[in-house]
């Protein structure tokens, strides 16, 4: 067992240095870099930019050489534990986007939102599984079907309409309420809160239907397998049959399901941020994109990259947790 | 040969002269019909019902199951499909019944229907009855299981102190400790409890009394061992159920005892081993030997055998049966046995039923059936078994193929497979005729001997 981690472990070190390589070279590959985005701004605001000092930037912000030797040196930075510093703000890489505002909003929302998908969409899929062609599994389906189908900026839209706008239950948008000082602890965490709802309402809705859509086929699938009928031969009551037998089989796929799922709770969502104007990871992510800002994008997609590994070994392991069919070695 | 030929092709004519598409219209029409039918079958199945409601009578005291004009449909979107279609026979007391026919003609449906596990709601037992004497906990009024109480020899009950949970007796107001009856306890240590001979009739119970029955009462094996245990829990688990469910009062550690006694039971050899094993980690014949020690945990009264030894290689199909045979002896239960295989048949069964096309065609004695076969189906089925002794080339087959069971044609279901038809063949289905005290055949060949 400890062997196959650590196996895997060093798989999973080839991997990132490729996925880190090819991310670098897509990076050095775009076609308005940070350099030429800065001249052009020195340029329309009337600066006449030599040659000269356009070298003099490349080789300042360590994009001088090829492909090859820039990615060199960022991986012996790396090595060195030094990320860099973000080209925009000229901030360490890391406290830019390990703090409470970017990727704490964002995993916050994410967890909350995921624990609620969980939590509405496995008893969703296992009803709408039980009652099979029933008027319950239609209007559970249709319902679902209408959540995946809504793009998240349109819904994200529709829900600050009603619910902040018509009726006011909820801010607009914003992580807190404007030149607002709060009396203690406890009136923080409700404004912020109020303010986080919205966001995680649309997230949970969203991502609903993938879910119940998953835990359905599978629970139909087990339902219909020969040792449930052997569990209801031998008199078991149908919600031992369901619970304990099916849902024992049924939780197989949902287990794998976890390795997309860690990436997904640190990665923010850049859509929904956007329109509620949180200040999340996924939002700072698009931004610095746009603007080819190298170190934080390195850093942001490599923590992802290196989630997703975890995550499936995690999942691998898991596996072996509740299916004892499979032997890990 | 020819006219076998020509029959076929007059066969395979009449049903592409039937055959049609069902036009949309029509498919909605048999939609609502069927849903309307599956609901009020479903309402029926779901709902509460005290046990006088189905409570009834054995016509003969010595059977331990009568299923009487017994019919199982499936309401599919191109038709009902009546896979049982007024299915007749009786079960009796420690003895084996054996099932046979080809693919698809109802076996398996009338032993799952016996069971109530046909697959909701598209299968449905729609007419008939089940007559099943079961040996039930006796209740009382709050329908709590009544205890068989310890007497001493004047019999009057040996009265004990109630104690709460620390051990202490409970006192009431006076002071005086509270006294209950002493309850008596078997070998295991394990409460026994009053019990009643009753006779239920399973077409009419609702699928939640049902429970009580199933592995208990009667228990299935079934045809498929390698997929009939839950791959994620260990055969002990899966064992353990049984008895945790039918016992009230018993403790794991009796199951587990009892589960390593019934794995002892069905030959296993290393009982402990096997207790804690995964399903993937045992062989076909030994899940099925699990599964026969399952069927067997509940002490039930029927065994239903669907397809057994199908499954698994003939060495291991004879030591399956000589098991079943040798436990049969050793818990005075009966065995429905289903089979398509004849040679099974003839080394298991006291009585035969034929089945042919959701019906009963021939019914009677083993030994009348293998000796004295009547029906020309039976008389084909026995010549397409092949034999050492036979020097033909050619093994016989019945021309054909079995009817579709949609639309089912108004006249016998073999006539078009018959070698030996008469003019009567094209008039109504054959009633059963009686030809011994215990053999029976429906075939317009012999109605016209009785008349």
């Amino acid at each position: 067992m400890f062997k196959y981690i650590l196996k895997r472990i060093g798989m999973a070190l080839l991997i990132l240095l490729g996925v880190s390589f090819i991310l670098y070279a897509l990076l050095r590959c775009m076609p308005m870099d940070f350099i030429e985005q800065r001249i052009v701004n020195l340029a329309t605001s009337g600066i006449t930019v030599t040659e000269e000092f356009k070298q003099q930037m490349y080789k300042t912000y360590g994009l001088d050489g090829n492909i090859v030797e820039g990615y060199l040196n960022w991986l012996g930075n790396v090595c060195r534990l030094d990320f860099g510093k973000s080209f925009i703000s000229q901030r360490e890489v890391l406290s830019e986007i390990f703090n409470a505002d970017r990727m704490g909003t964002s995993f916050f929302v994410a967890a909350v939102a995921t624990v609620f998908e969980f939590l509405i969409a496995i008893p969703l899929g296992i009803t709408a599984a039980t009652h099979q062609y029933s008027v319950r599994d239609y209007a559970v389906t249709v319902l679902v079907i209408i959540g995946i189908s809504l793009p998240s900026f349109f819904f994200g839209q529709v829900l600050k309409d009603v619910f902040a706008n018509k009726l006011g239950w909820f801010p607009v948008s914003g992580m807190k309420d404007a030149g607002i000082t709060y009396a203690n602890g406890f009136e923080a965490l409700v404004d912020y809160l109020r303010h986080m709802f919205l966001p995680i309402l649309t997230i949970t809705i969203l991502s609903i239907g993938g879910r119940m859509r998953t835990t359905r086929t599978n629970m139909l699938e087990v339902l219909n397998s020969d040792y449930i009928r052997t569990a209801r031969a031998k008199g078991l009551k149908e919600g031992t049959v369901i619970y304990k037998h099916a849902f024992r089989n049924t939780m197989i796929p949902l287990v794998t399901s976890l390795a997309g799922l860690i990436p997904s709770l640190f990665s923010g969502a850049m859509l929904t941020e956007q329109v509620f104007d949180l200040t999340g990871i996924g939002n700072y992510a698009l931004n610095a994109m746009t603007q080819g800002d190298i170190p934080v994008i390195m850093t942001y997609n490599m923590f992802l990259a290196f989630l997703s590994v975890m995550g499936m070994l995690l999942a691998d392991l898991m596996y072996g947790v509740v299916d004892p069919r499979v032997k890990l070695a | 040969m020819s006219v076998n030929n020509e029959k076929e092709k007059e066969a395979v004519n009449a049903t592409k002269e039937k055959k049609h598409y069902l036009s949309g219209k029509e498919i909605r029409e048999i939609a609502r019909a069927n849903a309307k039918e599956m609901r009020r079958l479903e309402k029926a199945k779901n709902r509460k019902a005290h046990p006088s409601e189905y409570t009834t009578e054995l016509k003969d005291n010595n059977n331990i199951l009568e299923v009487e004009g017994l019919h199982s449909y499936f309401f599919t979107d191109q038709g009902v499909v009546k896979a049982v279609n007024g299915v007749t026979f009786n079960i009796p007391a420690n003895s084996t019944v054996g099932v046979v026919g080809e693919s698809g003609c109802g076996k398996s449906v009338t032993s799952m229907s016996i069971m109530r596990l046909l697959q909701g709601p598209s299968g449905q037992i729609v007419e008939g009855e089940i007559r099943f004497k079961v040996s039930d906990f006796k209740r009382d009024e709050k329908g709590n299981f009544i205890p068989v109480y310890e007497k001493d020899e004047d019999g009057n009950v040996i009265m004990e102190p109630v104690l709460d949970k620390n051990g202490v007796p409970k006192t009431d107001k006076d002071g005086q400790p509270i006294l209950k009856g002493k309850q008596r306890l078997d070998e295991h240590g394990i409460g026994v409890f009053e019990q009643e001979e009753t006779v239920y009739d399973i077409a009419k119970m609702p699928i939640k009394d049902m429970y009580r029955l199933r592995g208990r009462q009667m228990a299935m094996v079934f045809q498929e061992p390698m997929t009939s245990l839950n791959p994620v829990f260990t055969i002990g688990n899966q064992l353990d159920e049984v008895s945790l469910l039918h016992v009230p009062g018993a403790t794991k550690e009796f199951a587990k005892k009892r589960s390593i006694e019934m794995l002892n039971l069905v030959g296993i050899a290393m009982p402990e081993r096997v207790y804690a094993s995964y399903p993937h980690e045992l062989s076909g014949g030994m899940r099925q030997r699990v599964m026969i020690a399952m069927a067997l945990a509940g002490e039930p009264r029927l065994i239903i055998a669907d397809e057994p030894t199908t499954a698994l290689d003939v060495t291991i199909q004879a030591q399956i049966l000589d098991l079943f045979n040798d436990l049969k002896r050793k818990i005075n239960s009966s065995i429905l046995l289903i089979t398509h295989d004849l040679g099974v048949i003839a080394e298991m069964a006291d009585y035969v039923v034929v089945m042919y096309a959701g019906r009963i065609i021939e019914q009677g004695t083993a030994s009348e059936i293998f000796h004295n076969p009547m029906h020309p189906y039976t008389q084909g089925l026995q010549k397409s078994k092949p034999t050492m002794k036979s020097s033909e080339a050619k093994l016989f087959n019945i021309p054909g193929n079995v009817p579709n069971p949609i639309n089912m044609p108004n006249y016998c279901y073999f006539k078009e497979r018959c070698s030996q038809c008469i003019g009567k063949c094209s008039g109504e289905y054959p009633g059963m005729v009686q030809v011994s005290p215990t053999h029976y055949v429906a075939c317009h060949l012999y109605g016209e001997k009785e008349d």
